[in-house]
């Protein structure tokens, strides 16, 4: 697996956490997420 | 003491050109369909500063197009935010989205309309600082957050089945505030933004040349 997935992978599993914990996301995180969700639709384009 | 200028008289201020911006991350057929509604805003309001933010392999091939009624185009490049990632891991990434909103956040935005209505857009559109935000956005607690009555409408009717009895066009114009007789009748409009959480940017206070001319002030064009 390439670098960035495991990043991302270990990233939002902590936000995940964090959210069960009710615990509010700050800037950083939604950045995670928006890049986790812009790299997923990249590969449902490129399929 | 004499007076600072010549005429005596208290100087009008000025007035700030409002930056709108569009966020449209989705495909080629959106694109056009927005750039049809906007061109309709551009028609009643051309003094607006009206800004779009997409994704570059759908906008870079419509540039011909979208540079018609934008200002001006923030792409949003996937292929260059991701470059060297795989390698490099996340922080090369975060760096480069740290840029583009970097970039972003040297516009003073007065409305940021989000029109894609995937959960993408909605994130960034958490993140782009605007006075006012329509349609979809995240808050803190992660629970999107959809205020005006259009992009409801959208989110749980249009997005949830293929039987869309309306036209694209006309619902990105209601999200934006269009009212397609207004945009011929009013030329001129001095307005204030008012911001309302059930219905999309009220252009309050709107004070057409033409009414001021009758002795009409304050005429509440585009007022929902």
């Amino acid at each position: 697996m390439d670098m960035l997935k495991q990043d991302l992978n270990r990233e939002i599993n902590r936000i995940k956490e964090q959210l069960d914990k009710a615990a509010p996301l700050n800037e950083e995180d939604m950045k995670v997420i928006l890049l986790s969700m812009l790299l997923e639709e990249d590969s449902h384009e490129s399929k | 003491m004499k007076a600072n200028n010549n005429t005596g008289r208290i100087p009008e201020p000025e007035l700030q050109v409002p930056t709108l911006a569009i966020l449209q991350l989705t495909r080629f057929g959106d694109l056009i369909q927005t750039v049809q509604a906007v061109e309709d805003l551009k028609k009643s309001h051309p003094e607006y500063r009206v800004i779009l933010i997409a994704r570059t392999q759908f906008a870079k091939p419509l540039e011909f197009l979208l540079k018609r009624v934008f200002t001006k185009i923030y792409y949003l490049d996937t292929k260059k935010i991701f470059e060297h990632a795989e390698v490099q891991g996340l922080k090369s990434s975060f760096d480069n989205i740290n840029s583009f909103l970097g970039e972003m956040s040297q516009e003073s935005i007065d409305v940021l309309i989000n029109l894609s209505f995937s959960k993408s857009s909605a994130y960034l559109a958490s993140l782009i600082k605007s006075q006012h935000k329509i349609g979809t956005y995240f808050d803190y607690s992660n629970k999107m957050c959809i205020n005006d009555k259009w992009s409801q409408i959208v989110y749980s009717t249009v997005m949830r089945g293929a039987l869309n009895p309306y036209s694209v066009v006309d619902l990105f114009k209601n999200i934006i505030g269009i009212r397609s007789n207004e945009a011929k009748k009013y030329t001129s409009i001095r307005f204030t933004f008012k911001y309302d959480y059930h219905s999309s940017v009220r252009f309050s206070r709107a004070q057409s040349l033409e009414s001021r001319e009758m002795g009409r002030s304050y005429l509440p064009c585009f007022e929902r």
